[in-house]
């Protein structure tokens, strides 16, 4: 969820700027590493995908509807560093153009989506690469990843909305992670049955990315 | 196709659209710094910020309706939080009620917003890119944005075309049933991006790309405008001090 203008305190904004800024220039570089002049290209059209996928709507009870948020999956199929890269992109300019989270809270987000969105769900797939396991095994740790990385995110949001004084805690943290305990159920769904069908057709894709370190 | 809701005014021309991206930039922040730094009960304050963005908007021409509309955005943001604070305040601090800080953090927000609309919708996302790079942001970063920007049209589009033969081929089928047909059609939209990104790719190699980029620069900074903005920036200042020493 993207956090307004207004929500946060000076303190809260600085510190969660200067985590992002460390962390995406770090990511910047090792995506360039391993990239190089392929980086602006492919991740360029990869942050596009991350946005074109948002706009599929899948129908859930009582006439609501979701969409899938991406940053598991884009970390999964394009390892960590990239993953935050392209994550990072999506979140500026759904800020910038979109107006979809504020100006002073764009670290914020940054941190939740682009980075703990990124990094919370990976290591469970990690701990079970491709490789040498069954299926059945890699796509239930795929499930667990896109769920946590829908969870933390929202506790994080929950922890730097207490942070600047605006909510108490307690209530902030069980409502947050409760309501994207079921968000993220629906994210799991939606990523493992990506994942079967990317699995089916270029599995390749696939395992470049699940099992380079 | 129909996406031109992107950022539908921003090519309007006006004294707004003509300016430095970098002044509106650097503006747009200062301006929305000021308001989260007034104190919540300060409501004379937050009238004149109002005013302020008010004006800039008739002298920008951009519809306000469409302002408006846009600044809806906020909303279940606010409910969410609105809930948290209506109902349990243990950690607070005890001097204000429940009902002051959430009409403060209201109006705080909602003016953030009416600005960040204002300024997206009188600069062409192209321009606020080559602000961002003078103002020495990772250039990297800004060529690979600028990528994006450009092929988030033809993805939508791609992915509007994938969600219309989704539909005409399972008219009426249960929500399950819909769930199951339109992920895979993610996965596909991944492998056809991902290939393009290749074709993309080999086809800049072909015309000689070579890691760099070179784009014409077209900002420049004028000296009017500049004497404008530091007005602006003046005018927020005086309010501060202004309706500060009033509520004293």
């Amino acid at each position: 969820m993207h956090i307004p203008d207004g929500f946060l305190d000076p303190k809260t904004i600085l510190l969660c700027y200067g985590i992002s800024a460390g962390w995406i220039s770090v990511a910047l570089k090792r995506t360039k590493g391993r990239l190089g002049e392929k980086m602006v290209p492919m991740m360029g059209v990869m942050g596009a995908f991350i946005f074109a996928a948002q706009m599929f709507n899948f129908p859930i009870a009582g006439g609501t509807s979701g969409h899938l948020l991406g940053s598991f999956l884009a970390a999964l199929l394009l390892g960590v560093w990239e993953g935050s890269t392209v994550m990072a992109a999506v979140v500026i300019i759904q800020c910038l153009v979109f107006q979809d989270g504020g100006l002073l809270s764009l670290g914020a987000n940054l941190l939740n989506i682009a980075i703990l969105g990124t990094i919370s769900g990976l290591w469970i797939v990690k701990l079970s690469p491709l490789r040498n396991q069954r299926k059945r095994i890699f796509l239930s740790a795929c499930g667990t990843g896109a769920w946590l990385s829908v969870v933390i995110p929202a506790a994080a949001c929950a922890g730097e909305l207490s942070l600047s004084g605006v909510a108490p805690w307690k209530t902030t943290l069980i409502a947050m992670t409760g309501i994207h305990a079921l968000i993220g159920a629906v994210e799991a769904i939606i990523t493992i049955l990506i994942i079967v069908i990317i699995d089916k057709i270029r599995p390749d894709l696939l395992r470049i990315s699940a099992t380079t370190p | 196709m129909q996406h031109s809701y992107l950022d539908k005014y921003s090519n309007l021309n006006s004294p707004i659209h003509r300016a430095d991206p970098r002044l509106k930039i650097l503006i747009a922040l200062f301006f929305v710094l000021s308001i989260l730094l007034t104190s919540s009960g300060n409501l004379l304050e937050f009238a004149f910020y109002g005013v302020i963005i008010a004006s800039l908007v008739i002298v920008s021409r951009v519809p306000p309706l469409f302002i408006l509309k846009r600044s809806l955005m906020i909303i279940p943001f606010i409910v969410l939080i609105s809930l948290f604070l209506l109902f349990d305040r243990t950690g607070l601090s005890a001097e204000y009620s429940g009902g002051f800080l959430f009409r403060g953090i209201v109006i705080k927000s909602y003016l953030a917003i009416l600005v960040l609309t204002l300024l997206s919708s009188t600069t062409p996302f192209p321009s606020i890119l080559q602000g961002l790079q003078r103002l020495k942001i990772s250039k990297v970063f800004i060529l690979l944005l600028s990528f994006m920007y450009r092929y988030i049209y033809i993805l939508v589009d791609e992915a509007m075309r994938l969600t219309r033969g989704k539909r005409s081929r399972e008219f009426g089928a249960g929500k399950w049933r819909q769930i199951k047909s339109t992920a895979p059609l993610i996965g596909i939209l991944f492998i056809r991006t991902y290939e393009r990104g290749e074709m993309v790719y080999s086809a800049m190699c072909s015309r000689g790309f070579d890691g760099t980029i070179r784009t014409l620069n077209t900002i420049r900074l004028r000296m009017a405008e500049t004497m404008v903005g530091l007005a602006l920036i003046t005018i927020i200042v005086l309010v501060k001090l202004i309706t500060n020493s009033h509520a004293l």
